[in-house]
């Protein structure tokens, strides 16, 4: 049916999201260079920020030269490290395989003994004062102004974070047009999904009608991962840490039944399709498109983009970026912020949007530089695979606004979300049968 | 000296003005002497030769032996005490015909031929016997009626007199009578102890008036570092028991350090060559939660470290006097550290003497008296092993590397295995060829280097923190009243000759000298009762003896001094009713003959710990709970420690006639328990069951009393403990303790069973003589056996257990098995072993293939078993770890299988099994599938070339092909296969972000790279090789092409 996307308009399109996967991947490197870099890259924004907030007025000290100086104030700067005795630990598992006793499974893993740490290339000081560890998480770059306390402690009064960066001018458009997103389709289920795919794919296709005719003015369409499944099938880990496990068959059927799907999605819209955490792509961010030789049938069309998670782009001069889910829910678990939507705030603020990879989310060992760190602000800001859809405009220092759109699992909840180009409004629209 | 203190901090750090803090002692607060009383807490004793002070009991002039005591007081002052007037003596028995009048001409011709025997006289002494008294009293040794003997005691001159004077009367130099001497062998110190009440690390009131501070005007001048320096006579000081008040204990300081030095690759450091580098230094209080002071010492600038002082130095020679000051000014009570005894201190000294440092050596508390290493030769029950010692006059050395051994049985004693096994975490470790690199590139790795070395001196602080060892050795002092260096430095033996003499003196018994003979005679140890193997399901009831030889010495009077020979009986009238036979057929008087001496101080060990228990139950304070829990135990090891004195043959006083006794008595009793419980428990007598004893060791008995439930075999336990008791004297006792539930009972002292003490829930696993600790064994069968007893007990799952193990054996054959898993270690000792032995050999090998970091003395070297042609011996198997990894070499899985799994395995399965173990186990199906590896060395390598192959089907691919990942027959199935690969390719990408990022928290930065190369570390073989692996993955995921990305 060539004549229906003839009929949608088609924008300007740009993937910008090469830094994702243009980099080497180069297994002898270790974590320590991507800290580095991180923080080579955020110094010389917090250094423009500090200026901002506190003026000059109090000297920018590196951590390690604190124990010569006598400052009774001064600026540090520095990662976050967040030591928490909950974290997951492969020696704990190692030790504990050893006992059958049950051990507690934790999926919120923060603790009263929590304790925070700044630390630069050489340093690592205790922080305790103004600084609420809650909603903090390892790996993200800030400026505190404090003193120092002695015996590697660090009394923070003040902090300062990157803040959110400077965002290219939003084109004006003068109709309505929209992006859909859908995150969690969890093929592997498809019984749960099969009735609300076939609705959703029917309404795209303009087989159903729509009473204000949104459906033909959808013009492009993101798959924000974990579109085989949305849970990892739990498989006991055994003395032998090398045994290759099996893919399941179950896996490979949905992953054939996702080429379908695409194939028709793809003969009506432009689609991008992101890798989750529980597709075939490689596990650790950023996750790499996922390889064509498992979609033969829809990577024939142009129309349809395998692309990277994380996944910059631009559309229509607007700037979109997010992921999967991973960061986020990642983020959730190791502090308290309350929502997905605070979560890519606070990533906005943070001027990052994976600070805890690779502490606790696995990540390339990268080490020329950080791909996660924040260079424009975008002006829609998505994660895909949360428990509900939720939404917000948030607004930075210097007036840019941001459209988080938190994408919920559609398996559970049927529902995807929708904006509109035009004026950033977004909503929800629900395929329950 | 505070002006000179100054310029050496100042000239401390050349480039860099650094904060630093003051580490001296507060100051003291004693404004008039006469009116003050000084108390302090006693840590370390010694004496030296000095002249008389005046007033003072003792000889009036010449060389007279003062007592030096060095202690602290409660407010943290540093204390010399001199103690005059003490003279040493000893004991002989006099021939039957010696009076009061004799005693003036024995002296005399004594005196002289002690005099005539020196070999030189620079002190002119004319008078060397200075006094002959005589005593009432009775040789510890055998009953021999209650009739007292005449004793002479002699006091001599000074202490070199007494195996002197006591040599010349055995040879008959007074009438040519043959002399028997009596606690001739006891040394001064411990003899002043004795006769002074004064016990280890307890508290000394010297009262006002009586001592006398010396000041820069006094007579006798300033000797000692101490802040306060003083004379008192023997006669007056007051040593506090430790009880109540005088419980607590001074403000300690405790200093642990640790060194770094620049070695060359392959050559273990040379103090003559190699220089220290850093020496970090933590210093603590007793009792404080916080340090007092953290700091490290480099050589050549250090960059800042935020929690610890630094204090650079252009040159290796003022780093050392610097450190030697700055020991001095902190004037510590304790030094500590990992190896500092053979390692660190002597490292240092012989360092400083090889530059020619003039003060560094001075690191005791004496002014002129330099700290010397000593090589001494000792002998233990592990055969000869040499020490080094250094003498720190009034600072007492506490290695924890010594404390770790002596009270842990562990796999080994490195500092990060210890730390594993006690504190629970790794410890990263730099290989000592790094440390020479990260010393010579800039400030910033040498900061890197000061980091790691800080960590290794606070590691031992914690430690002693957390296993509270020098809490329960200084109650170990004051229970058995020796000082806290010798329960360091000598045995067990030591502690009971001090609290015999005690006790003996109290009780008018004097200890003879025992003559060592060797003796073959051998009496039979403690017995068991053949244990009747199986995997019980029913639950055992456990029926312990509560101190069980203590109690047996007590009930029966086994003394020294109720020891009875068998002519001695009738000899002395006595009849059958005051004597008892024991089980060994040897006599002993009863108590109400006379009581012995080793029952009293049993008892009152006993009653003590009674006494601390309770006292533990009350106590809120976490520092006094310490104190108290530490003496029940000391109290506890001492009661029982007796029984082995006893029975040492090389010891002190053997008694063999006592140690056989007791076991003797000891078996008759487990056995009699056996038939009191089986005759009792039985249906006859209206019980469910006939109840069975399936095993008896040293002082516990386990009985199936054939019931289902926990409940009531602890009933019956209880019961029957209560029962049986009656039948045994006071204060023997039978006690329940515990039931296993269920019980692996495997052979005599191999059991394993589930231990409770209540009903709704177990206490823990209990294995005993189950191997989990031999350090030759790898560590995948401490796991497996470990899993197996788990599933056998907690999940009491036999078949799971059985399909386990088949499951592991399978993983085995199939090289699914981590390396790190099947790591051996062992230590190179000597250069030449005259059998030639695996580590040996790699050692060798190793170094061929590397001299520049081949192993060396006294590395411990980890190897796997390779695989190798039929009949090579598996000395020439082993191999390196690293090097296996890298170049894909093969494990040699039929050796792990044989020479390290299959025992082990086939002990624990056997009760269950039976005789059909081994065919289950080790020649099952699951044996069958083996994978074979190809090696990229060794001598096939060279002949074959690689040729890529299709990752579905395996076959060669065809011409045209050979860059894709399959052939064309499996392409249809390429996404299929892709995903497989992808699959496994996720999970390496999983563990190697896993693995780094807990290396990372392990080492304590985000920002450094990960130096570490602790091969005792579980994770560090899986790091290397997930990297490897990874890149094998890489490369074949490539092979189906790059994912693509179209751009519209």
């Amino acid at each position: 049916m060539p004549e229906d996307i003839s009929e949608r308009k088609v924008l300007d399109y740009q993937n910008l999201s090469d830094r994702f996967k243009n980099q080497k991947k180069d297994f002898t490197k270790q974590y320590c260079n991507i800290y580095n870099v991180r923080l080579r890259q955020m110094k010389q924004i917090l250094r423009k920020r500090i200026i901002k907030k506190w003026g000059d007025k109090y000297p920018i000290c590196d951590l390690h030269k604190l124990s010569e100086t006598d400052y009774s104030k001064c600026i540090v700067i520095g990662t976050i490290f967040k030591d928490q005795k909950l974290k997951p630990s492969v020696l704990k598992q190692l030790a504990e395989s050893n006992s059958l006793v049950p051990q507690p499974v934790h999926v919120h893993f923060t603790d009263d003994s929590d304790t925070l740490y700044l630390e630069d290339e050489l340093q690592r000081y205790e922080v305790i004062g103004n600084l609420s560890k809650d909603e903090l998480v390892t790996g993200i770059s800030c400026a505190l102004l404090g003193s120092d306390l002695g015996k590697g402690k660090f009394n923070a009064e003040d902090f300062c974070f990157a803040g959110f960066q400077t965002q290219i001018e939003r084109p004006i458009l003068n109709e309505d047009l929209y992006v859909l997103f859908i995150s969690g389709l969890d093929l592997v289920h498809i019984e749960k999904t099969l009735l609300s795919i076939r609705l959703l794919v029917n309404w795209l296709s303009g087989l159903i009608p729509d009473a204000n005719d949104v459906n033909t003015k959808i013009i492009r369409l993101i798959i924000a991962g974990n579109s085989t499944r949305t849970s990892h099938e739990k498989i006991k880990s055994t003395i032998s840490l090398t045994s290759r496990k099996v893919e399941m068959p179950e896996v490979i059927e949905s992953v054939k039944l996702l080429d379908t799907i695409l194939l028709e999605l793809a003969q009506v819209i432009e689609v991008d399709v992101m890798p989750g955490e529980h597709d075939p792509s490689n596990h650790i961010m950023p996750q790499q498109a996922m390889h064509h030789c498992m979609f033969p049938n829809s990577m024939a069309y142009k129309s349809l983009n395998q692309v990277s998670n994380p996944y910059e782009c631009e559309l229509a001069g607007l700037r979109f970026l997010g992921s999967s889910g991973q960061p986020v829910s990642n983020i959730l678990g190791f502090c308290e912020i309350p929502s997905p939507l605070k979560v890519l705030e606070s990533c906005l603020k943070w001027s990052h949007i994976a600070p805890t990879a690779p502490d606790t989310l696995g990540c390339f060992p990268f080490y020329e530089n950080d791909p996660f760190v924040i260079e424009h602000c975008p002006h829609v800001m998505f994660t895909g695979n949360q428990s509900l859809f939720d939404t917000e405009i948030v607004t930075g220092d210097d007036g840019q606004q941001v459209r988080l759109i938190s994408i919920p699992e559609f398996a559970n909840t049927k529902t995807v979300a929708i904006l509109n180009l035009k004026n950033l409004d977004c909503f929800p629209m629900s395929f329950s049968v | 000296m505070s002006e000179k203190r100054k310029e050496e901090s100042e000239s401390g750090s050349p480039n860099k003005k650094f904060k630093t803090v003051s580490v001296q002692r507060p100051e003291i607060e004693i404004k008039n002497v006469e009116s003050t009383t000084l108390t302090f807490q006693q840590l370390e004793f010694d004496h030296y030769t000095g002249t008389p002070y005046p007033n003072m009991p003792g000889a009036p002039s010449g060389p007279v032996p003062v007592m030096r005591m060095f202690g602290v007081t409660e407010a943290g002052n540093s204390v010399c005490c001199h103690i005059h007037g003490f003279s040493p003596y000893f004991y002989v028995l006099l021939p039957s015909d010696f009076t009061e009048s004799d005693c003036h001409n024995f002296r005399k011709v004594l005196n002289n031929a002690a005099i005539a025997d020196m070999k030189s006289n620079p002190d002119k002494i004319t008078e060397a016997v200075l006094k002959v008294a005589i005593v009432r009293g009775k040789s510890l040794m055998e009953y021999q009626g209650n009739e007292d003997s005449n004793f002479a005691k002699i006091t001599v001159v000074l202490p070199r007199f007494i195996s002197a004077c006591k040599r010349l009367l055995e040879n008959g130099t007074y009438k040519n009578y043959p002399f028997t001497a009596f606690e001739s062998n006891v040394d001064i110190d411990l003899r002043f102890m004795v006769d002074t009440k004064v016990l280890g690390c307890s508290w000394i009131e010297l009262p006002a008036g009586k001592w006398f501070k010396r000041t820069k005007n006094t007579k006798f001048s300033i000797t000692s570092r101490c802040q306060i320096e003083c004379d008192v006579s023997w006669e007056d000081f007051i040593a506090h028991a430790p009880e109540n008040e005088w419980a607590r204990v001074a403000p300690f300081r405790l200093h642990s350090f640790d060194i770094e030095c620049a070695g060359r690759k392959g050559i273990f450091p040379e103090a003559n060559v190699d220089p220290v580098i850093q020496i970090a230094n933590i210093v603590k209080l007793y009792g404080a939660n916080d340090v007092l002071t953290r700091n490290v010492f480099t050589l050549k600038s250090c960059a800042p470290i935020g929690h610890a002082e630094v204090r650079c130095f252009n040159t290796e020679e003022e780093m050392l006097e610097a450190w030697g000051q700055f020991v001095r000014d902190l004037d510590p009570d304790v030094f500590t550290g990992y190896n500092i005894n053979n390692f660190d201190i002597p490292y240092l000294i012989d360092r400083a003497k090889h530059l020619k440092l003039k003060n560094f050596d001075y690191l005791g508390r004496i002014l002129n008296i330099r700290s010397v290493v000593k090589e001494t030769i000792n002998q233990t029950k592990f055969g000869k092993r040499s020490f080094k010692t250094v003498n720190f006059e009034g600072r007492v050395a506490y290695d924890m590397l010594v404390v770790m051994k002596r009270d842990f049985k562990l796999r080994s004693y490195t500092l990060n295995n210890v730390c594993k096994e006690i504190l629970g975490e790794q410890k990263e470790d730099v290989h000592y060829s790094i440390i020479t690199d990260l010393q010579n590139g800039d400030e910033q790795t040498r900061r890197r280097l000061a980091v790691y070395c800080i960590k290794d001196a606070d590691l031992p602080l914690r430690l002693l923190d957390h296993v509270k060892s020098f809490t329960n050795d200084i109650e170990m002092a004051r229970v058995t009243g020796v000082s806290i260096t010798s329960l360091l430095t000598k045995g067990e033996q030591v502690k009971v000759v001090a609290q015999l003499l005690r006790h003996s003196q109290e009780a008018g018994y004097f200890m003879p000298i025992h003559q060592y003979t060797p003796s073959t005679e051998q009496y039979e140890g403690a017995t068991v009762i053949e244990p009747k193997r199986g995997y019980y399901t029913d639950p055992i009831a456990t029926l312990d003896f509560s101190s069980l030889y203590p109690s047996i010495m007590i009930a029966h009077n086994l003394c020294y001094s109720t020891l009875l020979r068998p002519l001695a009986k009738d000899k002395l009238g006595l009849t059958s009713d005051e004597v008892t036979t024991t089980p060994a057929q040897n006599m002993f008087v009863k108590s109400s003959v006379r009581p012995g001496l080793l029952p009293q101080i049993l008892q009152q060990l006993l009653a003590a710990r009674k006494k601390a228990k309770a006292a533990l139950k009350d106590e809120k304070d976490p520092v006094m709970r310490a104190v108290l829990d530490g003496r029940q135990l000391a109290l506890k090891i001492s009661a029982n420690s007796v029984y082995g004195f006893t029975g040492a043959q090389v010891g002190k006083l053997p008694c063999l006639e006592i140690s056989g006794s007791v076991t003797a008595y000891g078996r008759s009793m487990i056995e009699q328990t056996r038939l009191e419980v089986e005759q009792h428990y039985c249906v006859a007598n209206g019980f469910e069951n006939d109840a069975q004893v399936v095993y008896g060791d040293t002082d516990s008995v386990m009985v199936n009393f054939r019931v289902k439930t926990l409940e009531r075999a602890m009933e019956l336990g209880r019961e029957a403990a209560e029962l049986i008791s009656k039948k045994f004297v006071q204060p023997i006792k039978l006690e329940f303790e515990k039931v296993y539930f269920p019980y692996l009972l495997i052979n005599k002292k191999r059991y394993a069973g589930l231990y409770f003490t209540r009903t709704d829930k177990y206490d823990k696993m209990d294995c005993k003589g189950i191997e989990t600790v031999r350090r030759d064994n790898c560590t995948l069968v401490v796991d497996v056996i470990n899993t197996c007893l788990q599933k056998l007990l907690i999940n009491r799952d036999p078949d799971g257990a059985i399909a386990y193990a088949k499951q592991i054996i399978s993983d085995l054959l199939q090289n699914n098995v981590d390396i790190s898993q099947l790591v051996i270690t062992k230590e190179l000792t000597k250069a030449d072993y005259a059998a030639k032995q695996a580590h040996v050999e790699l050692a060798k090998k190793m170094t061929k293939r590397d001299p520049g970091n081949a192993p060396k003395l006294g590395d411990r070297i980890p190897y796997v078993i390779t695989s190798a042609a039929k009949n090579t011996p598996a000395f020439q198997k082993a191999e390196d770890p690293i090097y296996v990894l890298e170049n894909n070499i093969p494990i040699d899985a039929t050796y792990y299988l044989e020479n390290q799994l299959s025992k082990p395995l086939l002990r624990i399965f056997q009760p269950i099994l039976g005789d059909n173990a081994e065919s289950i186990l080790l020649r099952g199906e699951h044996t069958r599938t083996k994978t074979v590896v190809t090696s990229k060395v060794g001598a096939l390598a060279a002949f074959t070339r690689k040729k890529e192959t299709c990752m579905g089907c395996r076959s060669v691919l065809p011409n045209g092909y050979e860059n894709e990942a399959l052939c064309p027959y499996c392409k249809p199935k390429e996404s299929t296969l892709y995903q497989q690969e992808l699959n496994h390719h996720r999970q390496l990408e999983d563990r190697f972000g896993a693995l780094f990022t807990e290396c990372q928290r392990c080492m304590g930065s985000l920002h450094e790279e990960i130096l570490c190369t602790s091969r005792d570390c579980p994770i560090f073989y899986i790091r290397k090789k997930v990297q490897m692996e990874l890149e094998t993955s890489q490369k074949r995921m490539i092979r189906f092409g790059e994912p693509l990305e179209e751009e519209c």
